[in-house]
């Protein structure tokens, strides 16, 4: 085998090697980014759940038998480069706040808000509607886009029932 | 073969580089990964603690009202309407008290309930534990059968001086009451103050002599440890049963029959109870007639427990104390309704398999006594 073959076997062997090398270390690399995605997601959800029950505390624990509580929320506007939706349903019988990216469809994140779904004393807003405080209308959904102006959470007591519920908030007179 | 050796040793030189470079790399984005992650399960304990603790859930009332878990739509311990941190006692004995199901119409709602409950079934494991702020422990002095050493400690084992100690003893006995044998109780008081070790007597030994002529059943000895509002209460019994459940404003009596230690189908006969209950306050004792007295048969049978609605029970008793007789003998009973100190879940012991938990303390009120509440949570398996 003269050398010339020997080289091109050798050479076209590292290159291959190469590339498989630099495909794994790729694959890593995403691996990696996935997972911090991931974790920032239920950051997120858990933020927001924590929120809603910090909320829901206040409400029970408050002698007003009519009360409007409203925090805004600090979110990022983007995970790993990308924008993600922000959803209250419902898993398993239990209200639960999703976090999903709009690319990376498979990256979702969700934290438990500890209500049963079934409570008629507790209830989390899953319509669309608007609600006005004062100079402030906070426009509510069961979704919230992580590009929203000025996110809030939000609760309304009436008597004993509590709802709550995310949107966003803009002031009336603007 | 040179060139060869020379590509080998290439291919090697590049394998070997990016090795080194993963082996330092990847450690560095997972530890920061596990950093956040472990944040974020102390965030998780946070929020699972603030619905335990500051929510009555819902029913409110579930720990009267609700007899079955899946009557409970929402978890929460917190007393309706109560203070900050003020925990609803009926639903503690819910949690915690094993024998209900024996001698109440109520279920447990046990670890795996209250983790479906509050919706981390299968993902988290906890555990929840109650313990005195003020460690008071009891012990018979060396001298006298009725004279006590009370000392009182932080959790720590240091000891608390100038601590105001009140002692109540509750004796009963049986006498004559026309043609039939009744329940007496004998009541005295006793104040101390803790000196520099955390340690008071109180003498009751006066007493003795009153007794000695009586059919004795039991006594019971209340303390109740005051530090400068800081409040703990203890008991200390002699031949006692916990015999009866306090739940609202019922009494609830039923057979353990572990407790009485009996063997056979009929687990040892009818247990009898005596109409006098003594009701247990911080201010008084008061003894109450029970309405209609009925022989408690073995778990099983139609009967095998019995309910008293007592006024007044409500809101302060800590304790009922009655008189069962079972096959000859007089026994003292006692119904809790403060725990002394109770764990529901699995301890989390270094050993365990558990990954990593985190561990939050914070300081309740439960019938205007002040408890630790521990909280641990951790994840039963990690992502």
């Amino acid at each position: 085998m003269s050398s010339a073959v020997a080289h091109t076997i050798c050479f076209t062997a590292l290159l291959v090697f190469s590339i498989v090398i630099v495909q794994f270390a790729q694959n890593i690399q995403q691996k990696s980014v996935e997972r911090a995605a991931m974790t920032c997601a239920s950051e997120i959800a858990l933020r927001i759940s924590q929120d809603i029950v910090s909320l829901m505390a206040i409400a029970e624990k408050s002698n007003s038998s009519k009360l409007v509580l409203i925090k805004k929320i600090n979110i990022p506007t983007h995970i790993a480069n990308q924008g993600y939706v922000i959803k209250l349903t419902t898993m398993n019988g239990f209200y639960v706040v999703v976090v999903k990216l709009d690319m990376w469809s498979w990256i979702e994140a969700w934290s438990e808000i500890p209500v049963n779904s079934s409570s008629t004393n507790i209830i989390v807003m899953l319509e669309e509607g608007s609600l006005t405080y004062e100079n402030y209308v906070i426009h509510y959904s069961s979704e919230l886009l992580s590009g929203a102006k000025d996110p809030v959470v939000w609760l309304v007591k009436d008597g004993d029932r509590i709802t709550v519920g995310i949107g966003v908030m803009e002031c009336a007179s603007q | 073969m040179r060139v060869s050796v020379e590509y080998l040793v290439s291919a090697l030189l590049f394998l070997a580089l990016i090795s080194i470079i993963t082996l330092i790399l990847i450690p560095n984005i997972i530890s920061y990964v596990i950093h956040v992650e472990e944040g974020q399960l102390q965030v998780e304990a946070e929020k699972i603690l603030t619905q335990i603790l500051l929510s009555p859930g819902d029913p409110p009332d579930w720990g009267v009202s609700a007899t079955y878990p899946y009557e409970i739509r929402v978890f929460g311990l917190a007393r309706y309407k109560g203070l900050l941190y003020e925990l609803d006692m009926n639903k503690l004995i819910r949690i915690y008290e094993n024998s209900i199901e024996n001698i109440t119409d109520k279920c447990l709602i046990d670890v795996d309930n209250i983790a479906r409950l509050l919706g981390i079934e299968g993902r988290y494991g906890f555990s929840l534990s109650l313990t005195p702020v003020l460690n008071v422990t009891i012990r018979i002095a060396n001298d006298s059968e009725y004279c006590f050493m009370i000392k009182v400690t932080t959790h720590e084992e240091i000891p608390v001086p100038n601590v105001n100690v009140t002692a109540i003893f509750l004796t009963a006995y049986i006498d004559h009451y026309g043609d039939e044998n009744a329940t007496f109780y004998v009541r005295d008081q006793k104040f101390a103050v803790t000196d520099y070790n955390g340690v008071a007597y109180v003498d009751f030994s006066e007493l003795s002599e009153e007794l000695a002529d009586r059919k004795l059943v039991g006594w019971s000895l209340i303390i109740y440890a005051d530090f400068y509002g800081i409040k703990s209460v203890a008991s200390y019994s002699n031949d006692t049963t916990l015999f009866g459940i306090i739940l609202s404003n019922y009494l609830y009596i039923g057979h353990v029959e572990e407790i009485l230690n009996v063997t056979g189908r009929h687990g040892g006969g009818a247990v009898h109870l005596h109409s006098a209950v003594a009701l247990v306050t911080p201010e008084s004792i008061e003894t109450v007639v029970l309405s209609r007295v009925l022989p408690i048969t073995p778990i099983g049978s139609a009967r095998p427990y019995v309910i008293f609605e007592i006024e007044g029970l409500e809101d302060k008793a800590l304790m009922a104390v009655f008189v069962i007789k079972n096959k000859g003998r007089y026994k003292l009973a006692v119904a809790y309704r403060v725990p002394l100190h109770f764990r529901v879940g699995a301890p989390l012991m270094t050993s365990s398999p558990v990954a990593r938990g985190v561990h939050l303390r914070r300081i309740v009120l439960v019938e205007g006594y002040l408890y630790y509440l521990d909280f641990t949570l951790w994840r039963l398996s990690e992502w």
